[in-house]
């Protein structure tokens, strides 16, 4: 009972967007896809929803590929920026329509949502703004009859109310019939209590694959005076440092040395999920504008 | 019939349905109606031809036209489909099924059309009606029983439309695949490539004496075999044998619906 | 209910430390009924795994109990063992920190007394 994606490589003309990728995702779980623009975050999703094909590499879903295959697309739900629904269509038809497909649908849930978000049902989807098209992707998302879920980019468009109302619609629905949620966002604050699994993708690998607490159970900031701090984290996997006034602080990913003393002017704290991001994935150019 | 391809079946022909019905209204509106409110409007309603107006019209081209051209639209059913979990095997295979249902419905509304109201408009007997056809080299090969080669003329237009309708498809499968731009740049190249081949073919073929410079009796005869020219006895229209081009026709089918089922498998989403 | 997170402890600690907290200063009464996963969850947008985490680091301290499709209530006496537990933990956490910052700051024994029955008289 999962999906698998196992070494997944896809090139576009000559170009190297994933490369080797291998990761599972787990029923009834919140999983975090994290990647800055163009690491591939869509392109991964695309492939494990069947709408491109993956250069090499199998996508599975309990052990069954998912290539061409209705009983395993019919378990997944990819809510997507690119706009796959026809323009002219009305918002309740939309409903109806995926009712047809999925076999099933939560329509008073959807017309509740629909109310609570302000989204008017019998307009046509070509009169939506951006933020009104991801609340009708986001309702969809949400009343489907599947197993996996995935969201790219759930919040685009979204004002801060519509947001604290999407968060806290996606837990009532979770609790009530956990299924697997996959994020994928920009906005990583928001989501990093509520994730439990992160992904990193980064420059077309996946950097970071764990349980969030035991991902940033392993993160540090060490701060303190440069010449102390550095001696404590030589040989450290150090992901980042600022700098500000006479202090310095580097960022680490991976074991501390445990036979090495902390000094007393040297103060050991964890990351959050954001910081740890930022750092794993600056660029060298990025990281050397902290520096200075 | 699994419910995924019922349920994608019924909406692709539902969609047919209400563009076919839109076209149709189209059409009797720009022939029909307005000739006739002119001719109203005019006061030339004594000139106005009821038989030439209605009777005249051939359904079955209009069928014809919409089958390829309905089916060659490929990316927007495709898009979402795929969004909704639909595979590109059931999308094909519920187009298949739609172009059945609608070469065959289509093709026998078409004919009730055609023998209830055109011929009795322009004073055609069934068997002058049918005789009218393109069907008409084979329209005696039943015998002189007018029903049995109707029917066997319905039978053989529907195939026909479904090749049509096949044809669209492949077609609309290849093009779906290049972007909007290169779409437009083969819709416009390939008509003129197309001519200027024909062109080359006539100038090379036809030395101008009227004798050609190749030996093209193996090619006629594959030909006329081929349409069903009787190879024994004298070939009198109406008495072509309607069994090979079935079968060629068949063969033709199945040979669009793998291309455009070879290049539905290609199918993907763009960016 | 007001919680405050950081992010330097485990979500799931904290979770266990705030409800804790509410017990101790009584918002949440021994005998009542506190919310309930996914209420905490949808409003602090944590994963409810991670709230049952916490939830039952206090079911297993015998502060909190689960009746059976209601949801989670205060065990009585509950605040007393919080009481209790944090009388143990005062000297760990609060006096020897104390005596470190008042060496830091050469503060004696006898000044850093005085500072104290100043404290007690003050509030």
């Amino acid at each position: 009972m999962s999906i698998q994606v196992q070494g997944v490589d896809q090139v576009f003309h000559g170009q190297t967007v994933l490369d080797n990728l291998n990761l599972t995702f787990e029923p009834n779980k919140i999983y975090g896809l994290l990647g800055r623009n163009g690491a591939g975050k869509s392109t991964l999703l695309n492939i494990i929803s069947n709408r491109i094909p993956a250069t090499h590499g199998t996508v599975t879903l309990d052990g069954e590929t998912v290539r061409d295959n209705d009983a395993a697309l019919g378990k997944i739900y990819l809510m997507s920026e690119v706009n796959l629904y026809p323009e002219r269509a009305r918002i309740k038809q939309l409903f109806k329509t995926t009712q047809l497909f999925y076999g099933d649908f939560d329509t008073t849930y959807a017309t509740k949502l629909a109310q609570a978000f302000g989204l008017d049902v019998n307009a046509r989807f070509s009169k939506l703004s951006t933020g009104y098209r991801t609340i009708f992707k986001l309702i969809v998302a949400l009343c489907v009859p599947v197993d996996y879920v995935f969201l790219d980019e759930p919040v685009l468009g979204l004002d801060a109310n519509h947001r604290e109302l999407f968060y806290q619609e996606l837990i009532e629905t979770y609790s009530n019939n956990p299924r697997t949620f996959v994020i994928s966002t920009h906005l990583i604050e928001e989501i990093a209590n509520l994730i439990e699994h992160v992904f990193v993708l980064d420059d077309h690998h996946i950097v970071v694959n764990g349980e969030v607490p035991d991902i940033l159970a392993k993160s540090y900031a060490i701060s303190g005076p440069q010449t102390d701090v550095e001696t404590y984290t030589s040989g450290l996997n150090i992901i980042g440092q600022d700098h500000l006034g006479g202090i310095t602080a580097h960022y680490v990913y991976g074991p501390l040395d445990d036979n090495r003393p902390i000094p007393d002017t040297v103060k050991v704290e964890h990351l959050d999920l954001q910081k740890l991001f930022v750092s794993l994935t600056n660029t060298k150019e990025e990281a050397a504008a902290h520096v200075n | 019939m699994s419910t995924k391809l019922r349920a994608t079946t019924r909406y692709l022909l539902i969609d047919q349905l209400k563009m076919l019905g839109a076209a149709a209204l189209t059409i009797i509106g720009l022939f029909m109606v307005l000739p006739f409110l002119f001719a109203l409007v005019s006061g030339n309603l004594g000139n106005f031809s009821f038989s030439n107006t209605f009777g005249n019209f051939s359904w079955g081209f209009l069928l014809g036209m919409f089958l390829f051209i309905a089916n060659s639209l490929t990316y927007d059913s495709f898009k979402l489909l795929i969004q909704n979990g639909i595979s590109r095997k059931t999308f094909w295979s519920a187009k298949v099924l739609v172009v059945l249902m609608i070469a065959f419905a289509g093709e026998l509304v078409s004919a009730l059309y055609y023998y209830g109201i055109s011929a009795p408009l322009r004073g055609l007997s069934m068997h002058a009606a049918l005789m009218n056809m393109p069907y008409s080299l084979y329209a005696n090969f039943f015998g002189s029983n007018v029903l049995v080669n109707v029917f066997a003329s319905l039978i053989f237009n529907a195939i026909f439309l479904t090749g049509v309708g096949l044809t669209g498809m492949a077609v609309g499968s290849i093009l779906a695949l290049f972007s909007k731009w290169t779409q437009r740049i083969v819709i416009v190249v390939t008509p003129i490539l197309g001519l200027f081949l024909l062109g080359f073919l006539i100038s090379t073929t036809n030395t101008g004496d009227g004798y050609s410079s190749y030996d093209f009796t193996g090619f006629v005869n594959f030909l006329k075999f081929l349409v069903g020219y009787p190879q024994h006895g004298p070939a009198t229209t109406g008495y072509f044998n309607p069994a090979m081009p079935t079968i060629t026709m068949l063969i033709g089918c199945a040979i669009v619906g793998a291309i455009a089922y070879f290049f539905n498998q290609k199918l993907k989403i763009k960016n | 209910m007001q919680f405050n997170f950081n992010s330097t402890e485990p979500i799931y600690l904290q979770v266990a430390d705030q409800i804790e907290e509410a017990i101790f200063t009584q918002t949440f009464a021994e005998g009542e009924q506190i919310p309930s996963t996914t209420e905490i969850s949808k409003e602090f947008h944590i994963n409810p795994a991670t709230v049952l985490k916490g939830m039952n680091i206090l079911v297993d301290a015998n502060l909190i109990e689960k009746r059976r499709g209601v949801g989670m209530f205060v065990i009585a006496g509950a605040q007393a063992r919080i009481v209790e537990k944090r009388r143990d933990q005062f000297y760990a956490d609060y006096v020897i920190k104390l005596v470190s910052e008042a060496r830091k700051l050469h503060i004696t024994q006898e000044e850093l007394a005085k500072l104290i029955e100043r404290g007690f008289s003050a509030s």
